[in-house]
């Protein structure tokens, strides 16, 4: 067979079909969802936490009978998980079942309110390695998988590392709309507009008059109510991130190269990881980390992750600095 | 350290692995070479009922997912999703009460051990007897049948013109690894007409018409 008849065949039979892309998105957010439940049910079992197995069950049954209902009636859709809840996490389950605590594991789903107390923070696993973070008194509520509307507070989006980027999430204010390209940002409503903060990557504010303002790393803006924008520089660590840290997930380090793990602390504190010495970076990948930091903050994390290994690694300036630790 | 990297994610096993380990890449990847093969394989089987597709391969891809600790890999991981994607179609019509079940020309017992295996030939006129559309289907369903990639990197070479690095950075790999991909997957693509036509892709594309 030769690459003439091959193209010849192909062109006759003509392309596979595309499923259509707003069903290959509402069923990569529901799979999504089903698949965090699953770990979650099985972290669970293993770590014997009673309460906690009992919640991720209930979020599993909630799932499948979802999934196996789905065939029989139109129900709320699944957009993510809740992966940290710190503090008081809530959602409006509807009319007759009013507010109602929502628990690690547990699947959000489109068309319900989901809040934050005024101490409570909250981080959601979404498709495509998306992680949207909750700062304390905040109210938001998914359109559907790749729209959510926020009411009052602040988020973050960071839309992953190194992820395919295909997944969307427009964040929707009363000012007008946000989407990002492949990026990290926060937003946080004012009294008469929105602020933006951009981590990494770029954003897009849409008004609702159609104009377009975009935010480039590094950048804050102020778009106020009446059109008006101002611009400044922020940095992209420090104090004023340090909710995001705040409302992490716990990562699962197990099995995880040393490599990755210093990727993700990175991510979470906003820090470039910059390599000491003679460190090569296939050094990293070849150190398997295990154990567990759950409960720890990111850079408590990162400290105590290098404790277990011959480097160490200093936090200054933005960056992770990564060195061999000195003999004795 | 360039955290951007998409790494490739190769073989049924260590997407497994992935999977059950909780890495996003895994499950992205997994998403992505299934979704829209299954989606195709239960389109036609329901009649072309879009609605109907959606919840039976939101179900199938659910079931396998739970599975997928339990998955022995006696057979490739598509073939076994293609399993559970018949039960839920079987399932899907009777919970209707349609009891129009569609057989496909792939779903006759000789032809559908030829593609779930791409084994043995099977040697008759399939234009002749299922018409030209349901055979330009069937070349379709071999591409859907090779290993992760393979068709999709065929359709982006030949139908889309693609160069080689181009699809060795739509597959997150380097263009060595895509010259190869592609090397592997035109053998593959002509063993699997070879077992399902009996015939060479130059006698199926004049027997198509081209």
């Amino acid at each position: 067979m030769n690459d003439q008849d091959l193209e010849r065949l192909l062109k006759v039979a003509g392309p596979r079909e595309r499923p259509p892309a707003d069903v290959e998105h509402a069923v990569r957010a529901v799979l999504h969802a089903e698949w965090r439940a699953m770990l979650r049910e099985g972290r669970s079992r293993r770590s014997r936490f009673g309460a906690f197995a009992l919640a991720a069950s209930l979020a599993v049954a909630a799932v499948g009978a979802w999934i196996a209902g789905a065939q029989f009636a139109r129900t709320p859709a699944a957009v993510g998980t809740l992966a940290a809840a710190n503090g008081d996490v809530r959602e409006d389950a509807g009319l007759f079942a009013g507010w109602r605590a929502v628990n690690v594991g547990e699947v959000v789903v489109a068309g319900r309110t989901l809040e934050t107390g005024a101490g409570g923070r909250a981080a959601i696993a979404l498709p495509g390695g998306m992680s949207l973070r909750l700062d304390r008194d905040t109210r938001i509520a998914f359109v559907d998988s790749s729209r959510l509307q926020i009411e009052r507070g602040a988020l973050y989006l960071d839309s992953g590392a190194g992820q395919s980027r295909t997944a969307q999430l427009r964040v929707e204010t009363p000012a007008g709309s946000v989407q990002h390209v492949g990026t990290q940002y926060e937003l946080r409503l004012l009294e008469a507009g929105v602020q933006l903060r951009v981590r990494e990557g770029r954003v897009e504010f849409r008004a609702p008059d159609g104009s377009v303002e975009h935010g480039r790393v590094g950048e804050q803006l102020v778009i106020f109510d009446d059109g008006r924008v101002q611009r400044a520089t922020t940095p992209r660590h420090g104090a004023s991130w340090d909710w995001i840290a705040d409302a992490a997930p716990d990562v699962d380090i197990e099995g995880m190269s040393l490599a990755r793990f210093l990727s993700w602390a990175g991510r979470e504190l906003g820090c470039e990881v910059t390599l000491g010495g003679e460190i090569r970076e296939s050094d990293l990948a070849a150190i398997v980390v295990h154990g567990s930091t759950t409960g720890l903050p990111p850079a408590d994390a990162l400290h105590a992750v290098l404790a277990t290994t011959n480097f160490l690694a200093t936090i200054a300036d933005g960056r992770i600095v990564v060195e061999r630790r000195m003999p004795g | 350290m360039d955290s951007g990297v998409q790494l490739p994610m190769t073989g049924d096993q260590q997407l497994i692995q992935g999977m059950l380990a909780g890495d996003e890449r895994a499950f992205e990847a997994f998403f992505n070479a299934y979704f829209a093969r299954v989606y195709r394989f239960a389109l036609p089987r329901l009649n072309g009922d879009a609605e109907a597709a959606k919840d039976v391969v939101q179900a199938t891809l659910a079931k396998a997912i739970r599975g997928l600790a339990g998955f022995r890999g006696d057979s490739g991981l598509f073939t076994w999703i293609c399993r559970i994607c018949r039960n839920e179609v079987v399932e899907h019509l009777r919970a209707r009460n349609r009891g129009g079940h569609v057989v496909l020309i792939d779903d006759h017992a000789s032809l559908r051990a030829a593609v779930e295996s791409i084994e043995a030939p099977e040697e008759f006129d399939l234009v002749k007897s299922h018409g030209r559309e349901e055979t330009a289907r069937l070349v379709r369903v071999v591409l859907d049948r090779l290993p992760a990639n393979y068709g999709d990197a065929l359709e982006w070479k030949y139908l889309e013109g693609d160069s080689v690095e181009s699809i060795g950075r739509r597959l997150g790999i380097g263009t060595v690894a895509a010259q190869s991909l592609l090397a592997r997957a035109r053998i593959a693509f002509r063993e699997g007409l070879e077992a399902v036509f009996g015939a060479e892709a130059a006698d199926i594309a004049s027997t198509l018409g081209a």
